[in-house]
């Protein structure tokens, strides 16, 4: 690759490039209005319009490229492998040691190909558990910016998925479809700062709205001071908006915060699935409003043979765990009754 | 700052923008991902001037709008904007010298311009976080995260163009 340098002008450090001051600007105003066209132009139109639908097309065109993106760490793997054999001298390799190498790729490969087959077994697993209808997808990338916390899938219009259809992973709600192509999908988690489920407590039933939002955090908004909170209630999906079916395990209760002069309580929640530990998804397909909610231990037993890395989902397996032993209203079988809106800003 | 070839450029784009699609993904620290597109944005606009820096910014900014989930048109206008401050602020003395520490000072005001002008105009959109929120935890730790990855960027394309120019001259000087 070359990189060659142009020839630096002797007598003006003016280029044919530049342009005049004035020319400049008028170019400048000019991209700046069209780029606020196009942002009133997107936020006007909704998901069917043109710009929305061109940027689902180009995310399912380089879908292929950003699927590489997920394997990155294992050719870069593979490359650190290739290059620490490179450098070593013959002499010092002898044939034990090649053996050795090999049979440490067997069992690499082995127990890549096992958690895989416990990921994939936990999705079914949860599967059965809430008696969904769904289409297995695995995760190819996610997100490109500081402002959207989304993934995408492998899976499209063509797999008969479609927008505003409900993910989950293997012990939890992820989010909903945002965009789609034939073969991939964008999915906004309920971490975005611009997600809300509509959720209730479920030993109490209050209902409130659970919203992700830019430290990362999951906020439990709109549960009055006057209703008493504890820290590990669980928290599911209410059904409200007919967005997600109702009775889907959301997380459980961190903390709580405020005043009594306060309005609502500030409730902070524990996600019971970290999207980040997992690779495969589902998504739910069919028109379910109820879904049967599994115990968490149950849900536990399924994310425990999943996650391995999380701190997050550790602490979140111990508040579930406490949860569980002090509530005994788990496993009920829930039916929508009602119907509103559950998307954020910008849905 | 040096200026590289179109081939040059036309790699160093695709280079970043792959960057931008394969690995900002998996580098991102507490929720802020780098943006590996402004480099190109920052080479156009000090090497060539505020025309060339705005039309690759809005370039570059479109294309990025177009394969993310955001709204589209804001990345395009927040880069158009630093690639021409970029170029406006850097003048063509500085523009032509093979001085490095010229570069510093435009880059740093440009990346964070348009940290500023991006988070400014998703919280017009509607982003439902507070102004302290957005400057705390995305424009402030965009600004040193996006800064300091142009910098190393830039100054390796810099180190490259001059070796590269050092190399062609001796070749020059033993062919007369």
């Amino acid at each position: 690759m070359a990189f060659d340098t142009l020839p630096t002008p002797s007598t003006s450090y003016s280029t044919p490039s530049a342009g005049s001051p004035r020319r400049r600007q008028v170019l400048l105003v000019v991209l700046i209005l069209v780029s606020v066209f196009l942002m009133s132009q997107w936020a006007r139109e909704g998901d069917s319009g043109v710009l929305h639908r061109i940027q689902g097309a180009l995310s399912s065109a380089v879908s292929p490229i950003s699927s590489l993106g997920a394997r990155s760490e294992t050719v870069s793997d593979a490359a650190s492998t290739a290059l620490s054999d490179a450098t070593a001298s013959d002499e010092r390799l002898s044939s034990l040691q090649e053996e050795n190498e090999a049979l440490k790729e067997q069992v690499a490969e082995l127990s890549e190909s096992e958690a895989q087959s416990e990921r994939l077994t936990a999705l079914l697993d949860i599967d059965s558990l809430y008696n969904l209808e769904s289409v297995g997808a695995t995760i190819i990338n996610r997100t490109t910016d500081s402002y959207n916390r989304t993934v995408t899938i492998d899976k499209g219009t063509s797999d008969g998925l479609s927008v505003g259809m409900v993910v989950m992973c293997a012990n939890g709600l992820v989010g909903q479809i945002l965009s789609i192509g034939s073969s991939s999908a964008t999915v906004r988690l309920i971490t975005d700062e611009q997600s809300g489920v509509s959720a209730m407590l479920q030993s109490s039933r209050v209902e409130g709205v659970v919203s992700g939002s830019l430290e990362g955090m999951l906020y439990l908004e709109y549960i009055p001071t006057s209703d008493a909170v504890g820290v590990g209630d669980v928290i599911v999906t209410s059904g409200i908006g007919g967005v997600y079916p109702k009775g889907i395990v959301i997380g459980t209760v961190a903390s709580v915060s405020g005043s009594s002069s306060d309005l609502y309580h500030t409730i902070v929640v524990e996600p019971i699935s970290a999207v980040s530990s997992y690779e495969e998804v589902l998504v739910l397909t069919g028109s379910q409003t109820e879904v049967t909610t599994p115990t968490l231990e149950q849900l536990d037993a399924v994310g425990s043979s999943t996650t391995t890395d999380a701190t997050a989902s550790d602490s979140a397996s111990d508040n579930t765990t406490s949860a569980a032993a002090s509530d005994n209203t788990t496993n009920a079988t829930t039916t929508q009754n009602t119907s509103g809106t559950t998307s954020g800003t910008g849905n | 700052m040096r200026r590289l070839s179109s081939t040059a450029l036309a790699v160093t784009i695709v280079i970043c923008l792959l960057l931008q699609l394969l690995v900002a993904p998996h580098v991102t620290i507490l929720g802020v991902t780098p943006l590996f597109i402004m480099i190109p944005v920052l080479l156009l606009g000090m090497g060539h001037g505020p025309l060339a820096g705005c039309l690759a910014g809005f370039s570059i900014g479109l294309l990025h709008d177009l394969v993310g989930s955001g709204p589209v048109g804001a990345m395009a206008l927040s880069l158009a904007v630093a690639g021409y401050v970029a170029g406006a602020l850097l003048d063509g003395e500085a523009r032509q010298s093979d001085e490095f520490t010229f570069v510093a000072i435009p880059l740093l005001a440009s990346v964070a311009l348009e940290e500023v002008i991006y988070g400014v105009l998703l919280l017009l959109m509607g982003l439902g976080a507070s102004v302290v929120a957005v400057f705390g935890y995305r424009i402030l730790p965009g600004i040193l995260y996006t800064g300091i990855v142009s910098l190393v960027g830039l100054a390796l394309l810099h180190r490259f163009a001059t070796s590269s120019q050092r190399r062609m001259m001796n070749r020059s000087s033993h062919l007369h």
